[in-house]
């Protein structure tokens, strides 16, 4: 198996983000539901690099269309997860679950 | 809702910064379009200014954003030969950034480490300062590091350094090949009048015609002096500095070419040195020494100082051998004069920098060192605390596949971000105390060299030295860290084991800190004793509410001894008339600032050849010379007035050592001694006073000048002409007030006479011990701030250990302890380890002051009161940085203590 690198946690929400925006996540979408879900102001300039970021390493991908009615205003990108993304999240996933296992009693208490 | 017109558009030059930052192609087209589009949907919604500063604030964040990737990416690029590097660098940078977020995290903890260091660094800094601006950066001209002074010795005598004859400078400089040239110097008082000004009395130097331009430093205008100027009988010239013509000449763009009364004799103002340029030592104008070398017999007449610059490529050793082989030669030719006497070389700058000074000096940059140590084991233990924490954090990382050296490197990368910050304000706090030091020492009357400022090199060392910190705070915690077994902690729930471990380690550093601390304060702490005593010293007469003055006669105005004579019997007769003055006297000169020394005999002893003569610092002084220093004769009587002139009886006075060392035994008074050797022509003196020892003093920082022979003979004025005489004048007010009188008094019996050091005695003695004024107060500070950063040390690592012991003390309250037994027992042990640290420390300490016994004045090294406050101040410290916290922990409740945990 390839050695796999860890998502930050940014990384992984922004990851989480596309999926829940399935098919039509723009760049504003995305912002906008990690705002809504995480209740913090996402800076554009962390948040436009961890796009790039993500990219670089196939974890995503996007396909650029015009925007405005009559497609002439400057290009919009769609963003969709990769596979390698989906596999990637799942991994962080397991990783995290197993520090958590038998921590519940702790970390429910108040 | 307000209807818009015409669509709203982005601000242009807002646009302008995101086109010139953002990607290229669709990836900055995309962004600029979902601000376009984001912008256009808030002017739907609020007034268009506030728009327009949201999409300002988001283009400046994004163009920033995106110009630090592209600047990432530069370095990274693969091709760009960079990329071992640029990976490097990418790494170190997220190191950084990790480091910047725990210092921001912790604040208090990294507060305390940044100011610990930034003390740490400061102090060296500045000590550094002070020794490279007073022994390293050397005098300020061409080729500074060939300069070099060369001196005589009389090793039979104990002579270590005297100056040298005309003819032996003029044989010398025939016959050196070492050095480039040779000039020679020796300093006066130049009294410059005839012009508009009142006659005013200038620091100079007597030079050789080729001094000036050999040094290489080029007149600011005009010229320096040419060859054979410095001749008997040369038109008189001289060169001003740059703040006399300033200030005496208000500036005169055509001072060069005109004459003014120099020394009483009209001179040519042929040149003007720049600003700065005081050689050799303090200097105000220049005149050369003309001499008639000719007309005088060998090995008598004005002595010289005599400095050259090695020649390229010359070494030290290379120039002593040259001028041992001229001094062998000269003793041939010359026995009469020269049999026994040496020639020594050495750096410039040791001239006039007492060797005690020197030693202080370096002594004290190993002792900041020392200082710097304890700030780094007090910083190491912090870190260590944090690393305990974080144990976790590091079995993740390294369980995640960090190697061993990556989590080194970042620990060591945090602790160079805190050493960095540390640092920083370090040289800030340096920078700081420098220039009010300056402020203080500016009125110190030293060489022109000194001058202690930040410049590149001292910068330069505060960077090694802040580097250095961070590797001696932090490598230690980092490997310490780095080597946590992952399983192990993993595991294990509980701080306990991981801070355990690192708390065995921080109780070894508790340990050597106290015994370091110890060992250092014990030095300081004879050290300032020391330089105390030093400045303390007991002067043997009273320094307050005494006036000084010297004025100075020219053989043009006053030939001969009798006029002369006359002149000061006068001056003293007014002075004691003078209001407000209760008692007034002159001497050629007064105590404490210096003194020559003079061959005598005593009747009765034999001595087998001349050589065999002693010497003792002779003074010509009138009556009641001791009276206004509030001397006391312990036997005998002062010199009478008729005594006090010349022809008057041959009488004469001795200090106590003298009379101890060479009249023992004997009832001092009626004894006769005679100045001179055994063909002296000089009356025998009957001896009808005995004074207490008064300090001589000197000119070369004071430190320890005539300690060893502290004889003294007093002959009474008139017996030995001199035409340069002090005055001082006791009274009861401020001495200070009654200047302007003196002044006037003196001008009233010679318009052209100006009157010159018109000080108290107090601040002239002050102005002759400048190093006490320049080191002793540095020292004082270092001492207090070593003591500081070891108390807060000490508390900080101290109270630290003991709150790792809190679940302990949690299980013992919860089993029924007592919280008084706990108390005792934790302080029981923190005492033990105290004692272990002092024990050590004492023994140290005792070593490090018995090697330096040698440079210190009148401290007994074993003096229990240095070792019992250093003992009682630790020893406190150190037990209430144990008690306070030990009492906090008995005083939680015990389920809290142990869930903490």
């Amino acid at each position: 198996m390839s050695r796999k690198t860890y998502l930050g946690e940014f990384e992984q929400m922004v990851l989480l983000a596309i999926l829940q925006g399935g098919d039509d996540a723009n760049a504003l979408a995305i912002r906008r539901e990690l705002e809504a879900s995480a209740n913090r102001t996402v800076t554009k300039g962390a948040f436009y690099t961890t796009l790039d970021r993500l990219e670089k390493k196939r974890f995503l991908t996007w396909t650029a269309r015009p925007r405005g009615e009559n497609g002439a205003g400057l290009p919009q990108r769609h963003f969709r997860v990769t596979p390698e993304g989906v596999d990637q999240l799942r991994h962080s996933r397991e990783a995290l679950t197993k520090l958590w296992r038998g921590l519940d009693e702790v970390l429910d208490t108040p | 809702m307000k209807h818009r017109l015409q669509p709203v558009t982005p601000p242009e030059r807002a646009d302008a910064l995101l086109h010139r930052c953002l990607p290229d192609g669709v990836l900055g087209l995309s962004i600029l379009g979902d601000l376009h589009q984001e912008f256009e949907e808030l002017t739907t919604r609020s007034a268009l200014r506030a728009p327009r500063l949201w999409y300002w604030r988001s283009a400046i964040s994004l163009s920033g954003r995106y110009a630090l990737e592209r600047l990432k990416t530069r370095i990274l690029e693969p091709g760009s030969g960079a990329l071992m590097g640029g990976e490097v660098m990418g790494t170190l940078l997220a190191d950084v950034r990790f480091g910047l977020r725990m210092l921001i995290k912790t604040p208090l903890l990294s507060g305390v480490a940044v100011l610990t260091i930034a003390l740490g660094v400061a102090l060296t800094t500045h000590t550094y300062s002070s020794v490279y601006g007073t022994m390293l950066r050397g005098v300020p001209v061409p080729g500074h590091d060939r300069l070099v002074h060369i001196g005589a010795n009389r090793p039979e005598f104990g002579i270590t350094e005297m100056q040298i004859p005309i003819h032996d400078f003029n044989d010398l400089r025939d016959q050196q090949t070492a050095f480039e040239d040779v000039g020679a110097f020796y300093q006066g008082t130049v009294n410059v009048a005839g012009d508009e000004g009142a006659p005013e009395r200038f620091a100079g130097a007597f030079v050789s015609a080729n001094a000036l331009s050999h040094l290489g430093v080029p007149p600011l205008m005009g010229r320096t002096f040419l060859p054979g100027e410095d001749e008997a009988g040369a038109r008189p010239v001289i060169v001003l500095g740059y703040h006399v013509w300033q200030n005496r000449f208000a500036g005169d763009p055509a001072i060069v070419g005109k004459t003014i009364r120099v020394n009483g004799e009209a001179t040519d103002i042929v040149g003007v040195m720049p600003e700065g340029f005081r050689f050799p030592f303090l200097e105000d104008v220049w005149v050369t020494h003309r001499i008639d070398a000719a007309g005088l017999e060998r090995g008598t007449g004005m002595d010289l100082d005599v400095f050259g610059k090695l020649r390229e490529g010359g070494s030290l050793r290379a120039a002593q051998a040259e001028l041992t082989a001229i001094a062998t030669r000269l003793a041939q030719a010359y026995p009469e004069s020269n049999e026994g006497i040496g020639l020594v070389v050495k750096p410039y700058e040791e001239r006039f920098m007492p060797r005690e000074i020197q030693a202080v000096l370096w002594l004290m940059l190993v002792a900041t060192f020392g200082v710097l140590l304890i700030a780094c084991a007090n910083v190491a233990n912090l870190l260590m605390a944090r690393a305990s924490i974080r144990s976790k954090e590091v079995a993740i990382r390294t369980a995640l596949g960090a190697g061993r050296w990556r989590v080194v490197r970042q620990f060591l990368m945090e602790s160079f971000v805190l050493a960095g910050v540390g640092g920083l304000v370090g040289v800030g706090i340096a920078w700081g105390g420098l220039v009010a030091y300056e402020a203080v020492i500016a009125d110190i009357y030293k060489p022109y060299w000194i001058d202690p400022r930040m410049d590149a090199p001292v910068l330069a060392f505060s960077l090694l030295v802040t580097a250095f910190s961070a590797v001696a705070a932090g490598i230690l915690p980092a490997l310490r860290a780095s080597s946590v077994q992952i399983g192990e902690n993993l595991k294990d729930e509980s701080r306990g084991s991981s801070s355990r471990r690192l708390g065995r380690f921080s109780n070894f550093l508790v340990v050597s800190e106290i015994a370091v601390s110890c060992a250092l304060l014990v030095a300081a702490g004879f050290m300032i004793q020391s330089v105390v005593n030093l400045k303390n010293v007991d002067l043997g007469f009273e320094t307050e509410g005494v006036l000084t003055g010297r004025v100075g006669l020219f053989a043009n105005d006053y030939p001969d001894a009798d006029v002369r004579d006359q002149f000061f019997a006068e001056l003293r007769a007014r002075l004691q008339a003078e209001p407000g003055v209760t008692s007034a006297a002159v001497g050629s000169i007064l105590p404490g600032l210096g003194g020559s020394q003079f061959l005598f005999g005593v009747e009765g002893e034999t001595y087998a050849t001349d050589r065999d003569f002693p010497a003792a610092t002779t003074a010509v002084v009138s009556p009641d010379y001791f009276e206004t220093l509030g001397v006391e004769l312990t036997q005998g009587r002062d010199f009478t007035e008729l005594e006090a002139r010349i022809g008057g009886d041959p009488v004469i006075i001795v200090n106590q050592s003298f009379a101890d060392t060479y009249l023992p035994g004997r009832q001092a008074l009626g004894e006769q001694i005679r100045i001179g050797r055994s063909d002296s022509e000089r009356p025998w003196r009957t001896v009808i006073g005995v004074v207490p020892d008064m300090h001589v003093g000197g000119n070369t920082g004071g430190i320890g000048d005539d300690l060893e022979r502290p004889e003294r003979l007093f002959l009474p004025q008139g017996s030995i002409d001199f035409s340069f005489m002090s005055f001082a004048v006791r009274t009861n007010g401020p001495p200070a007030d009654l200047a302007p009188a003196m002044r006037s008094l003196v001008m009233e019996l010679d318009p052209n006479l100006p009157v010159y050091d018109l000080l108290p005695l107090r601040q002239a003695i002050d102005d002759a011990t400048w190093a006490f004024g320049l080191f002793g107060g540095l020292f004082t500070i270092f001492g207090a701030a070593a003591l500081f950063l070891a108390a807060v040390g000490l508390y900080g690592v101290m109270a630290f250990s003991v709150s790792q012991r809190r679940q302990e003390v949690g299980v013992r309250l919860a089993l029924g302890a007592q919280a008084p037994a706990i108390v005792r027992m934790i302080v029981k042990g923190g005492a033990t380890q105290l004692a272990i640290g002092i024990g050590v420390g004492i023994a140290l300490g005792a070593l490090m002051s018995s090697s330096m016994s040698i440079i210190m004045y009148g401290v007994e090294v074993g003096d229990p009161f240095v070792y019992g406050s250093i003992v009682l101040t630790l020893g406190a410290t150190g037990l209430l940085a144990c008690f306070i916290p030990a009492r906090a922990a008995t005083r939680m409740d015990p389920v809290q203590a142990l869930r903490g945990e």
